[in-house]
């Protein structure tokens, strides 16, 4: 449900620029109204299985921090706690739980416990304990299968759990931070790839006022074209970064597009 | 070429390379995020052999896990159940990597030399396969193309109006179908990495 509300927006501007392009090209209104809703269909396919992976994706940077998180606390308490089971205890009492993959990992030690202590399955277990990495989920497992563990093999097992999650988490990390940095240059490149479409359509606009008036309607074809384009580019570029689309992004480049064209002087060329 | 044609032909092709995308992103996530064996997993084994000591049932214990997980690679499995239950698997499936670290028959070698030989091979494969991704390299080729494109195909397309006003269509499709398939390079990169 949450993907479709995510698509429909997205969906709904990049099929009314289509519209809006096809019938500036064709002025056959029935034959671009199909055709645009036709398109519709697909992109909103595109779209919904692009939010997905995002998705997907994020929840994996939380599930290698949630391992992360459980190894390092583990490793830390080895020296006071024994065997599996206080340990597990031990994780669980991590007092403040501040972020998405603290919360997560508590709830997964919780649910383990419950198994391991009661025999029972917890009832309240959320999707948000749902873990999306085969190896988080396979790390998890394997803790709950153990029924007995000796102090020296448990002491191994935590060490390579915490070098494994170690390089997971500073992948996740590093890949992170360069999509963080890299955001910020290519932000600016969108804003200014919409200024030069804006002042070249001016341009043309300009000409075309002082020439034939064919050229007027071929001006609006290349304003569409260049709208249409500018939501393909912002809508990609957003997903390439693993983000959802943002309409706030989008709108930002839509108005400068069009304030770069209706800005004065009106006259000029 | 009439401008409804190009418009029916333009349209029919962001479907194709709408459809193609679907199908690509399902075989990605499918390959690559869930079942595809990851270099990143062979750091298991060497958990597995401080977990149970003995070498061999390390890697039987592995396959005894959860089976929704579906982490382990093809190849472990199929060396697992040689291990456990002896000369059932048949050699054709049995490829790969193991026949590359001298793993052609692993119950007459020697249980510790062959294991080493497979985590150094996996470690090398490993080094190999993340330190050549080059994320950062693809990233800004990718995000830049689809940023500047748009601005140098409208002002080509202004000096050669008559032609290119009827082409423009199918041009928008193509800029369509391309950043589709650069999307496809970028998370192909980024499943490099995550497992």
């Amino acid at each position: 449900m949450t993907f479709i509300n995510k698509a429909l927006p997205l969906v709904l501007i990049f099929t009314s620029n289509f519209f809006l392009f096809l019938l500036s090209t064709t002025s056959n209104f029935f034959l671009s109204l199909f055709c645009s809703l036709a398109v519709a269909f697909f992109v909103y396919m595109v779209m919904k299985s692009c939010i997905e992976v995002i998705a997907e994706l994020n929840n994996r940077f939380v599930d290698y921090e949630v391992l992360h998180l459980f190894a390092t606390k583990s490793f830390k308490s080895l020296a006071s706690r024994r065997n599996l089971l206080s340990l597990l205890e031990e994780v669980y009492k991590v007092p403040n739980a501040r972020s998405e993959a603290q919360l997560k990992m508590k709830r997964i030690v919780r649910g383990m416990l419950c198994k391991k202590i009661l025999k029972a399955e917890e009832r309240n277990l959320s999707s948000a304990t749902k873990l999306s990495s085969p190896l988080t989920k396979l790390a998890f497992t394997l803790l709950e299968k153990l029924d007995f563990i000796d102090e020296v093999s448990l002491r191994a097992l935590v060490t390579s759990l915490r070098d494994l999650s170690f390089s997971l988490h500073l992948n996740a990390k590093k890949l992170r931070e360069l999509i963080a940095v890299e955001k910020l240059k290519y932000k600016v490149l969108q804003i200014a790839s919409s200024m030069t479409l804006g002042f070249v359509i001016k341009t043309f606009f300009a000409f075309a006022r002082f020439s034939s008036t064919n050229l007027v309607s071929n001006a609006l074809i290349f304003a569409s074209f260049a709208l249409l384009s500018i939501t393909i580019f912002t809508v990609f570029t957003c997903i390439i970064q693993l983000r959802y689309p943002s309409l706030k992004d989008l709108a930002l480049c839509f108005a400068i597009f069009i304030i770069v064209i209706l800005m004065p002087p009106y006259e000029w060329a | 070429m009439s401008s409804e044609f190009a418009v029916i032909l333009s349209s029919a092709l962001i479907a194709m390379f709408s459809v193609l995308f679907v199908r690509q992103l399902r075989e990605l996530e499918k390959r690559s995020f869930v079942t595809e064996p990851n270099p990143l997993l062979f750091k298991l084994i060497p958990m597995m052999h401080h977990t149970y000591r003995n070498r061999v049932s390390s890697f039987i214990a592995l396959t005894r896990l959860d089976n929704a997980c579906r982490v382990l690679p093809q190849q472990l499995r199929l060396l697992a159940r040689k291990l456990s239950l002896g000369r059932d698997v048949e050699p054709a499936t049995f490829n790969l990597l193991f026949l590359n670290v001298g793993l052609s028959d692993p119950l007459v070698q020697d249980e510790w030399k062959a294991n080493d030989l497979l985590f150094r091979e996996a470690m090398k494969d490993l080094r190999k396969k993340l330190f050549t991704t080059n994320v950062r390299n693809i990233i800004t080729l990718a995000l830049t193309g689809i940023i500047i494109a748009p601005v140098i195909v409208t002002i080509s397309a202004l000096f050669h109006q008559k032609e290119a006003i009827e082409l423009l269509p199918i041009v928008t499709s193509l800029f369509y179908g391309i950043a589709l398939q650069v999307i496809i390079v970028v998370l192909k990169r980024y499943a490099l990495i995550l497992v």
